[in-house]
């Protein structure tokens, strides 16, 4: 029975929300700025902010959550410093019922994640990546299991929903058991192997992936110069490559161009398309 | 060859443990037999033996093995690699139908509902494997016999036959190759150097001839089992998996790199299987 027949039934509110720390090089916060404009414009939803006390920010959010967090990450000559702890308390904090957590980094430029919503689950979490141009490791190391990217995380207020997230909290509190045990390649946090484990974990052991989020995401990780929208097509310049895509959504890990006036006039262009 | 009374039940699981110099395959057989029943319990379980491993089954084996049949002839007594005798087990199954399993594999849990799906068959043959992470293996590293001869996918670790004539023409087609593998294999495969014929190959060559599509349900692609030969699982030839990665028993289940393994578990590396999980399977069912 819908809404439109049960006046004691409320309509479920979605939204999406983002988490956002600054650091001394980042201003993560400004990044999450586009983005909620974007995912706004595009899915016509809302979008709250999860940061520290003290953040300063103009953009008109649906709710500004603030919420410590003193994991810090560092990765010499690359992407600089980035505080990722923290992600587990979105069951706890979303104003939603039904929340999509993305990155600020990923830019929601088609509907599909709107589409997803009109399914039945408890969670879905985006489990394949296409890295056009770049050779990342997709399992957490030499002998480690694939990973699931917790770029996009759509959930439900349920019981297992909750267990996921208390099972990703588990992780980071125990992070350096969990890390021997899945034969991690790397020493940082990561949420997306917080995320695989707890998934894991969840579903009897088993990697779960046909319940995951049905498409591929596509993620461009080295440096760009420039993205431009004609004709329906995304044109997406690096140094020394280029591509060509649909309009779809992306996941831009280069900060550098995030923060960049380029990126300004795609959102704006976008959003006036 | 036959006899009257050769079919004592109807259903039941067997295989052959012939004990060789370096594999005591009969205390695989036992694991495997206590992993059946365990898993599926009221399954029969029947071994075929040669003389001298005949002489080792104890009493306590015997409190799962309902038969233990033993081999008149050994025609592999002079090979290393036992595989001769496969094809006599159609007639030595005390079982009208019968699954067949390597002894080296073990249940985590109930199959019992692929019975059903093998009556659609006189005879079906496991095509392709899985890696422990339950996915489909697309490893050819293996396989490139099977490629280079454009034979089935087939996997002998898990087969099911009942006796029809079809199933009775697969096993006299295998027992031909069987018999005459050197001239088989110097005039009739490419690239194919065994010194002893291998069921696999066998078999895969007997279902080309006999028609893959009377032996084999590529459809029903749950029939088949997880492989734990290191290339299929992308891990390094030269360590055994179980040194690799975690491998923890919660029997009936086994968890690999903490991954339970639900499809039936082709451990394949002979030292995976301490004394410790004997003894675990053992007091799991009070023998």
């Amino acid at each position: 029975m819908t809404n439109t027949n049960n006046l004691n039934v409320s309509e479920k509110s979605k939204g999406f929300l983002l988490f956002a720390y600054n650091t001394a090089e980042t201003d993560y916060v400004k990044i999450a700025e586009q983005c909620a404009r974007l995912a706004t414009y595009t899915t016509g939803l809302p979008v709250s902010l999860v940061t520290e006390e003290g953040t300063q920010t103009d953009y008109p959010w649906d709710n500004v959550i603030t919420k410590e967090n003193k994991l810090k990450n560092y990765k010499v000559g690359e992407l600089g410093a980035w505080r990722n702890g923290g992600r587990y308390n979105a069951y706890e904090l979303t104003p939603y019922d039904e929340t999509i957590v993305i990155d600020a980094d990923y830019f929601v430029i088609d509907k599909n994640l709107l589409k997803l919503l009109e399914q039945d689950f408890d969670y879905r979490i985006m489990q394949k990546n296409n890295l056009p141009g770049s050779h990342w490791n997709l399992s957490m190391g030499m002998v480690g299991l694939p990973y699931v990217w917790a770029t996009v995380i759509i959930f439900r207020k349920t019981a297992k929903s909750e267990m996921l997230f208390d099972l990703v909290k588990r992780v980071q509190r125990n992070y350096d058991y969990y890390r021997r045990l899945y034969h991690m390649r790397e020493g940082n946090f990561r949420n997306d192997y917080a995320f695989t484990i707890a998934n894991v974990l969840l579903n009897g052991y088993d990697l779960n992936e046909d319940q995951g989020i049905p498409w591929n995401m596509l993620t461009f990780a080295g440096v760009i110069s420039s993205i431009e929208l004609h004709n329906n097509l995304l044109k997406i310049r690096e140094d020394k490559k280029a591509y060509v895509i649909p309009k779809q959504d992306i996941h831009v890990m280069d900060k550098g161009f995030l923060l960049s006036k380029n990126c300004q006039q795609l959102v704006d262009q976008l959003c006036d398309a | 060859m036959r006899r009257l009374d050769q079919y004592q039940s109807q259903q039941g699981f067997l295989t052959i443990a012939q004990n060789s110099s370096e594999c005591d395959y009969l205390r695989m057989a036992y694991a495997q037999a206590m992993s059946i029943k365990l898993t599926m319990p009221g399954s029969l379980y029947a071994v075929v033996v040669d003389k001298s491993t005949a002489g080792q089954v104890l009493d306590k084996h015997r409190q799962v093995f309902d038969h233990v049949i033993e081999l008149d002839e050994d025609a592999s007594a002079n090979d290393e690699w036992k595989f001769r005798n496969e094809w006599k087990v159609q007639y030595l199954t005390p079982f009208k139908e019968t699954i067949k399993v390597e002894s080296d594999l073990i249940f985590t849990r109930s199959i019992a509902h692929w019975w059903t799906a093998f009556r659609l068959r006189d005879i079906v043959l496991s095509v392709g494997c899985r890696d422990y992470l339950q996915r489909k293996s697309l490893s050819r590293d293996y396989r490139k016999l099977f490629d280079d001869n454009q034979l089935p996918d087939v996997y002998n670790g898990l087969m099911y036959f009942r006796y029809t004539p079809t199933s009775a023409e697969f096993f006299w087609i295998a027992r031909i190759i069987f018999q005459n593998w050197e001239h088989i294999r110097d005039n009739h495969l490419l690239n194919c150097r065994d010194p002893y014929p291998t069921t696999d190959v066998v078999y895969a060559l007997t279902a080309k001839l006999l028609g893959e599509e009377q032996c084999t349900m590529p459809s029903m692609d749950f029939i088949n089992f997880v492989h734990m030969k290191p290339k299929i699982n992308k891990f390094r030839e030269q360590i055994p998996w179980h040194e690799l990665v975690v491998a923890e028993t919660d029997l009936p289940m086994v968890r690999i790199n903490n991954i339970n393994q639900y499809h039936p578990l082709h451990y394949y590396s002979k030292d995976w299987l301490t004394d410790d999980i004997i003894k675990e399977y053992e007091h799991a069912l009070s023998i």
